[in-house]
């Protein structure tokens, strides 16, 4: 392609003046929220359908894989034989699928009605295309009651926060972000602070009064003083403490209760009312971690 | 226009399978940026001012989909793509290191870019991110030369020729 020097110079300065221009809708953007949800209603209703119908084949596919097609050049002579087996096998394996998900929907609606939080029952459909940003796409949006800013947790734990809405998807961003803030309590010394994710996966109680004595291993539930999480949900494990130099905090490593990277279903909680059950921590807490035991089972 | 709507399709395209990668297990740190071999593609193949709001449009593409920020991605895409618009003549664009290199390079500034626009609103001391951007920087680089042959067959029905042989149907 041949192109003058000119025309070379004017698409350096385009770039530039556009370059200038991501520049003022980052800081705009940065201080209202709400503008950089705008384009998000185009970008998740064109995306949903695809990600849906992807996400949704990807186990099957996977299934049918190891299946069906490995197998398909052993023994001729029992080919027909063998062909009937793999799909009897493949309804099995899919019937194993919908009694797993049947399960894994058990767990939450029990935690749902256990906990007596009212909230909206999603999958997840997608990851933020990016990776930097931690965040999943669910296949709930306004047309099922979500709104931004809502609570979005699991049996096991918090999940994270609805950022963006569309009538049919949201986007949610994780506790494990690290532009995530929550207001948490640990179970045992009673200290309180901010679960601030690291980006790497893990999250940082952050803002701890060095006075307070906390163990490797404790809960961190939240506090409820942030009106977006009901109190006494988990949050994490306590799994480092760091009091050294001069400072007047700790810092505190949790990790997440919840592994994201496992995530198929999410509870969206769509009142904020703090449920009865939830006055007693330690028993949420149980309930955490006897839940945790039951999805092992 | 009908040309940069194509563009926009597989930018979408493009985004759709990143997003699909680290669905199936890809962590973040190998994650190939897909939509930047793309504005790499189009830094080196299409010096005009379509290019350039068609890639300011990628960018804007990937920001909405991270619905956080409007303006980091579409920064950091228009400042690759101005940079290889104005370096594209000095380099021999069609060989496959050429484009090793460039898409190794390019990825790291984006993320710089993206970083140096984003900081104010995303502080962050951890070093998971140097470690993701180069990553995902050699990820990019290996499979820049394969998406850009796929990319010169689509959109304008060319073939490019492996490890910097030319043929002579492409010197003539």
């Amino acid at each position: 392609m041949s192109v003058g020097v000119s025309t070379r110079a004017r698409v350096a300065a385009t770039a530039f003046s556009l370059l200038c221009l991501s520049l003022l809708l980052t800081a705009y953007s940065g201080k209202n929220p709400s503008f950089g949800r705008l384009g998000v209603f185009i970008v998740s209703e064109a995306f949903a359908p695809v990600q849906s119908l992807v996400f949704h084949s990807h186990e099957s596919v996977e299934s049918v894989w190891e299946k069906y097609v490995w197998l398909t050049g052993v023994q001729q002579e029992n080919k027909e034989l063998r062909e009937t087996l793999e799909r009897i096998e493949g309804d099995v394996a899919l019937l194993q699928e919908f009694k797993a998900e049947n399960d894994r929907l058990r767990v939450i609606l029990d935690f749902s009605r256990n906990s007596e939080l009212s909230g909206v029952l999603g999958s997840v459909i997608g990851y933020d295309p990016s990776g930097w940003v931690k965040g999943i796409i669910v296949n709930r949006g306004s047309s099922h009651g979500v709104a931004a800013g809502m609570a979005v947790v699991h049996a096991r734990g918090v999940v994270g926060q609805v950022v963006a809405v569309s009538p049919s998807v949201s986007r949610v961003l994780l506790i494990s972000d690290h532009s995530s803030g929550v207001d948490a309590v640990v179970q045992g010394s009673r200290a309180r602070g901010v679960v601030e994710g690291s980006g790497s996966g893990m999250s940082e109680l952050r803002y701890i009064n060095r006075e307070f004595s906390i163990k490797v291993g404790e809960l961190v539930l939240t506090s409820g003083m942030d009106g977006v999480f009901p109190k006494g949900l988990v949050i994490g494990g306590v799994t480092e403490v760091q009091v050294g130099g001069s400072g007047l905090f700790q810092t505190v490593e949790v990790k997440p209760a919840v592994d994201f990277a496992r995530l198929e279903e999410v509870l969206i909680l769509t009142s904020t009312e703090q449920p009865k059950i939830q006055t007693e921590e330690k028993e949420v807490g149980r309930r955490g971690r006897s839940t945790e035991r039951e999805e092992r089972r | 226009m009908k040309h940069a709507l194509v563009i926009g399709i597989i930018g979408m395209i493009a985004a759709l399978f990143q997003g699909t990668l680290l669905y199936i297990g890809i962590p973040s740190y190998l994650l190939p940026q897909v939509v930047l071999i793309l504005v790499i593609y189009l830094g080196f193949h299409e010096v005009s001012l379509v290019g350039v709001f068609t890639v300011f449009g990628l960018g804007l593409l990937m920001d909405f989909a991270s619905a956080v920020l409007v303006g980091p991605w579409a920064g950091a895409y228009v400042a690759v793509y101005g940079a290889l618009a104005v370096a594209s003549q000095r380099l021999f664009v069609e060989s496959a290191i050429v484009m090793v290199v460039t898409g190794f390079v390019a990825c790291v500034c984006a993320d710089l870019i993206y970083l140096g626009l984003a900081y104010e609103y995303q502080p962050s001391g951890s070093s998971y991110i140097i470690v993701d951007s180069i990553g995902q920087a050699f990820a990019t680089a290996i499979v820049a030369p394969v998406f850009m042959a796929i990319l010169a067959r689509v959109l304008y029905r060319r073939t490019v020729p492996v490890l910097g042989r030319v043929s002579a149907a492409t010197m003539a």
